[in-house]
């Protein structure tokens, strides 16, 4: 992900105050063990490698692992709470992938840029893809991926 | 086992359903910290084309995680003494709102295998008590030998 573009200063943006290439960086947030088992009880995924220190320990990670899901779910609260704050209608989609694994302990951060923007046929909402990083405490991308998000447009009178 | 070298083959399917409750909500606002009043204030939802709260996108496709993993365990009963990991998810689609009170039906079905990677790719759906699709995508998972 390149830095091309504009740096979002903290604000209110509808669908026409982004440009392609925009980005912004969010806060970061600690993954804890009751994140892993109250997602684990939402979810009804009570894998060992989330649940059983010695499973995780037998495949080589020092921790219990975060599901996948729970990461996602974290990052889109990242951006939900971020100081750059986009008027979204509706999430649309996702297409996610899990580059590395997460650990109970990690703190993980997202890079969020502006890869589409495309008007729809109404004239008061707009569609963005936002191409998202996501990196833990030691710098190593974990997640990426984007988010296909329904926007207001303001309409002129 | 299966005749390949994965220990799940096309056509494999788990199911996993729950009734969607207000404490879900109130679990995964606190997990997402996404507290958009479409989620948790009634009388704002009211008022929205949907009539009544919805529940949060991620939570309905968070019981596709609990698929993965009985799909998983059902390798792990046949004999399979390795481990999955989960690689993504593509074209994740929220195609229909969840209310409160929905009762959600998670399927998870193989429908390709990639063996010289190791991989499966599984279709990954959740339907409403009605039978309408909610959430629709695509998963990956890696199969690794102990």
């Amino acid at each position: 992900m390149t830095n091309a573009g504009r740096r979002l200063e903290p604000g209110f943006y509808m669908h026409q105050d982004l440009m392609v290439g925009d980005w912004f960086q969010t806060g970061g947030i600690k993954v804890t063990e009751a994140h892993v088992v109250n997602f684990a009880g939402l979810a009804g995924d009570f894998f060992d490698l989330h649940m059983d220190d010695a499973a995780a320990e037998e495949l080589g990670f020092a921790e219990r692992l975060a599901h996948g899901l729970l990461v996602l779910s974290l990052v889109d609260g990242l951006k939900n709470r971020a100081p750059v704050r986009l008027d979204a209608v509706a999430s649309l989609g996702w297409d996610w992938r899990f580059s590395a694994p997460v650990l109970i302990g990690d703190r993980i951060a997202a890079r969020v840029c502006v890869a589409e923007a495309r008007r729809t046929r109404r004239a008061d909402r707009g569609v963005v893809k936002l191409a998202f990083e996501v990196t833990n405490q030691a710098g190593t991308k974990v997640q990426e991926g984007t988010n296909t998000l329904m926007m207001r447009r303001r309409v002129a009178g | 086992m299966s005749a390949g070298i994965l220990p799940v083959a096309v056509g494999d399917g788990v199911q996993l359903s729950k009734t969607l409750t207000e404490t879900d909500i109130a679990l995964f606002t606190a997990l997402s910290g996404d507290f958009d009043p479409i989620h948790l204030d009634e009388h704002y939802a009211r008022r929205s084309a949907f009539g009544r709260r919805i529940a949060h996108g991620l939570l309905a496709m968070a019981l596709l995680s609990g698929t993965a993993a009985k799909m998983s365990a059902k390798a792990r009963d046949k004999g399979f003494a390795g481990t999955s990991l989960s690689l993504g998810y593509d074209r994740v689609r929220f195609v229909h709102p969840v209310f409160i009170g929905d009762t959600l039906t998670a399927t998870y079905v193989i429908e390709a295998l990639d063996e010289p990677k190791w991989r499966s790719i599984a279709h990954a759906e959740v339907r409403n008590h009605d039978g309408t699709l909610c959430v629709v995508s695509q998963h990956l998972m890696t199969w690794r030998q102990p």
